[in-house]
């Protein structure tokens, strides 16, 4: 199964998968993930790049930075975490809850391009981005092309 | 939910067009929200994810409490998106207010994506220990 090997629903979005499978080498498909758009865990994650590297962002809001957990082994990129949010009541009831809490992990396989071991992470407004620099090698080089004369 | 379960997914819920109709652009969803009462307030949680502090808007309009957040720290100009499994989005929610809260004593805060409103009670609801003197 591939990890853009999903139902579209429109000529524009078709155009845009087209020109995400050209980009497709780059990130491939998180280890347990099914084929459907959605979310297939958590916390769900966006992977895009930008010109200095791959980034994976994810939006889990309200950690406490040392209930996070984001390691890179070998080509396997994991965000494991604890998200709490129960309140101290003070003697009072719940009306309503909507906001789930738990254990999780995710494991997301990293493309060969990218350099594991310069990752970085930063956490804003609850959400949690993680950067992926290029391998040097696997930067884009000009080349210089000559006329021949002849 | 207790800590020891495990998070499977957690799906963004769309604004509902049939009590909400937004005009504005983008992507709108309801902030998943806990509420809880104790005998002197009543307190919203709310989850924001890449709303900051000064894109959140909470104002009351006549008998409701109205909720925007507008998302900052979601997707950037030069973003190349590859795979995504959650769309970003801003937030908007309303709650009918009864009468025992005390609105000019009302208070937001927001932390890491999640907003808390505290709203006091009225001081006449406030449970009250009235003392017993001895008589003589």
């Amino acid at each position: 199964m591939d990890f853009f090997n999903r139902q579209e629903d429109s000529n524009i979005e078709r155009e845009l998968a087209r020109l995400q499978q050209d980009m497709g080498r780059l990130i491939r498909r998180p280890a347990h993930s099914s084929p459907q758009r959605g979310s297939k865990g958590f916390p769900g994650i966006v992977g895009l790049t930008k010109a200095d590297g791959l980034y994976v962002r994810a939006e889990v809001p309200g950690m406490k930075l040392e209930d996070l957990d984001i390691s890179v082994s070998g080509d396997m990129l994991t965000i494991q975490g604890v998200r709490t949010t129960g309140a101290t009541l003070e003697g009072g009831w719940y009306h309503r809850r909507e906001r789930e809490s738990g254990g999780f992990s995710r494991s997301i396989r990293l493309p060969a391009e990218v350099d594991g071991a310069k990752a970085e992470a930063t956490y804003v407004a609850g959400v949690l981005t993680i950067r992926l620099p290029l391998k040097e090698a696997a930067k884009p080089r000009e080349i210089a092309v000559r006329v021949a004369e002849g | 939910m207790t800590e020891n379960q495990e998070l499977t997914s957690l799906e963004k819920q769309e604004l509902d067009t049939s009590v909400h109709q937004e005009l504005r652009s983008g992507y709108w969803f309801v902030p998943a929200t806990d509420i809880y009462e104790t005998p002197d307030k009543v307190v919203l949680i709310m989850d924001m994810a890449g709303v900051c502090y000064d894109c959140t808007h909470v104002s009351i309009v006549d008998d409701e409490l109205i909720v925007t957040g507008y998302v900052t720290h979601g997707e950037e100009d030069d973003d190349y998106v590859l795979y995504r499994e959650y769309e970003v989005g801003n937030y908007h929610r309303h709650f009918g207010l009864p009468d025992i809260i005390d609105r000019g004593q009302i208070e937001a805060v927001m932390s890491n994506g999640i907003l808390t409103v505290t709203m006091p009670k009225v001081e006449n609801v406030k449970p009250r220990r009235i003392p017993v003197k001895v008589a003589e």
